[in-house]
C-alpha cells in the first residue's frame, strides 16, 4: 500500500494498491478531503474540489 | 428488464406515506422477473429483496413512499414523470435493477434491496430495521443524487414546538394587558438570532407554522408555533436543545421535541463511499461528493454501520414538486453504477 504526503499537512497517507485516478480519500489526521491524480508519471494526492451542498430530505 | 419500465411499473401505484401496501403485487412481481431469491414484507411493510446467502451483506436502502399529491405518470420522450420519479422511486429503480445483474459470489455475499416505508414521515421503515438489529457491512441509501453525484452528509434536525399562555385582554390598551403571542414572538425572534446561519455549515431556523388568537380586539391568551432548526454534524444537538430551553424559559413560554434527528457524516475512504466512486469513475464520469442540507434514512440508517452513503439518479430541485422526472438515459447510469458499485463492495463474482 504506497504512501503519499497529504498537501494539507505534509502528513503521510496510505493509498490502496487498486486506487484509480480521480478517487477521493480523506486524510483521517488532518480531515483534509483529497483527490489522486497522476502528474508527469507520478501518482501524487491534491485538494479535493470543494464538496457541493444539495437539498432535499 | 429495462430500469425505465420498472420505474414505471412503481410508479403505477400512488403509494403516499402510509399507503404502500399498494405496492405488494408490484413488489413481488418484480422481485420474481429480476431474478431475486426471495422477498419478505416485514412487521413495519418494508419491501426486502435478497440475492445470495453470503456473510458479506450490502443493503440498498429506498423507499416506496412519496410526498402526497398524486400526479399523471408515463414516459414522454426520453423522460420518466410521476409522483416519486425523483423521490425516490428512481433511485428505487437504479438500485432493483442494478443490484439484480451485479455479479456476485452467492455463497459468500448477499444484497439486499429495500423499499422502505415512511420515510416521507417520521422514518417508521428504518426504524423498523434498526429494532430488529440487521446485520450489514455497508449501506447505500436511494435518494436524488443525480448518477454521478454520492452524499456523504446530512444535516440534522429538530423540530419544537412552543407554546405561551397569558391573561389577555382590549388591543386598545395593550400596555394593561397580556398578550401570549408577543410572549412567543420574543422567543421566537431569539431563537432566529440563535440559528441564523445562511449555509450548510452553520445552524439555521424556520418557524414553519404559527397559531394565535380569536378575535381582531383580543390580545391572545394563548399562542404556539412550531419552529425546525437544522444542524451540521460536529454540533452537538445537545448544545442546540440547551439555548432554545434555556430561551424559552426565559420568555416564559413551554418547550415540546417533536423530532430530534441527528447529522451524519461518512469518510470518503470508507468502502461504500470508495465503491461508488470508483464505480462512478469506471464508467469515464467524474464522482461529485454532495452534503445534503436535508436530511434522510442516512440519518437513521447509519446505527446499522457508519460505511453509508447516499446515492440516486435525479434532480433533487424537483423532489415534492409536481414536476418529477428523470431521464431514462440518467437511469440506465444509475443502475450500471450501482451494479459496480456492489461488485465494488461484494468482491464480484466467484473465480
Amino acid at each position: 500500500m504506497p504512501e503519499l504526503k497529504c498537501p494539507v499537512c505534509l502528513g503521510s497517507v496510505k493509498i490502496p494498491d487498486d486506487a484509480l485516478d480521480g478517487e477521493l480519500f480523506e486524510h483521517e489526521e488532518c480531515g483534509a478531503q483529497l483527490e489522486l491524480v497522476t502528474s508527469n508519471g507520478s501518482r501524487v494526492l491534491r485538494l479535493a474540489e470543494e464538496v457541493g451542498e444539495d437539498w432535499g430530505e | 428488464m429495462r430500469v425505465e419500465e420498472v420505474l414505471l411499473e412503481l410508479l403505477s401505484q400512488y403509494t403516499p406515506t402510509g399507503m404502500e401496501d399498494r405496492l405488494a403485487e408490484t413488489m413481488r412481481g418484480l422481485a420474481r422477473r429480476l431474478g431475486y431469491d426471495s422477498i419478505e414484507i416485514d412487521g413495519a411493510g418494508n419491501y426486502l429483496l435478497r440475492r445470495g446467502r453470503g456473510a458479506r451483506t450490502l443493503l440498498l436502502a429506498g423507499h416506496v413512499d412519496t410526498v402526497p399529491g398524486e400526479l399523471e405518470y408515463g414516459l414522454r420522450g426520453s423522460e420518466v414523470y410521476g409522483r416519486g420519479a425523483v423521490d425516490a422511486k428512481g433511485p428505487l429503480a437504479a438500485m432493483l435493477v442494478g443490484a439484480s445483474v451485479a455479479r456476485i459470489d452467492p455463497g459468500r455475499a448477499t444484497v439486499i434491496v429495500a423499499g422502505l416505508v415512511d420515510e416521507e414521515g417520521t422514518g417508521q421503515g428504518a426504524r423498523e430495521l434498526l429494532s430488529r438489529g440487521l446485520k450489514v457491512d455497508g449501506v447505500i441509501i436511494g435518494e436524488p443524487t443525480g448518477a454521478t453525484g454520492v452524499a456523504v452528509s446530512y444535516r440534522g434536525s429538530l423540530t419544537v414546538r412552543i407554546s405561551a399562555v397569558a391573561r389577555g385582554g382590549h388591543s386598545s390598551a395593550p400596555y394593561m394587558g397580556e398578550s401570549a403571542l408577543d410572549k412567543l414572538l420574543d422567543a421566537i425572534q431569539d431563537i432566529r438570532l440563535a440559528f441564523k446561519g445562511r449555509s450548510y455549515e452553520a445552524p439555521t431556523s424556520a418557524v414553519t407554522q404559527i397559531r394565535a388568537g380569536d378575535w381582531p380586539t383580543k390580545l391572545p391568551e394563548s399562542a404556539e408555533a412550531i419552529v425546525n432548526i437544522r444542524y451540521p454534524p460536529g454540533v452537538e444537538s445537545s448544545a442546540i436543545l440547551e439555548k432554545v430551553e434555556a430561551t424559552v424559559t426565559l420568555h416564559r413560554c413551554k418547550l415540546e421535541i417533536l423530532d430530534l434527528t441527528e447529522p451524519v457524516a461518512a469518510s470518503l475512504s470508507s468502502p461504500v463511499v470508495r465503491a461508488l466512486n470508483r464505480s462512478i469513475l469506471k464508467h469515464g464520469r467524474r464522482p461529485r461528493i454532495l452534503k445534503k442540507t436535508g436530511a434522510s434514512d442516512m440519518n437513521l440508517l447509519y446505527r446499522l454501520t457508519r460505511n453509508i452513503a447516499a446515492y440516486g439518479p435525479g434532480n433533487s430541485l424537483l423532489a415534492h414538486t409536481s414536476g418529477e422526472a428523470v431521464s431514462v438515459s440518467e437511469l440506465e447510469l444509475a443502475a450500471s453504477v450501482v451494479a459496480g458499485a456492489v461488485e465494488e463492495f461484494l468482491g464480484g463474482p466467484a473465480t
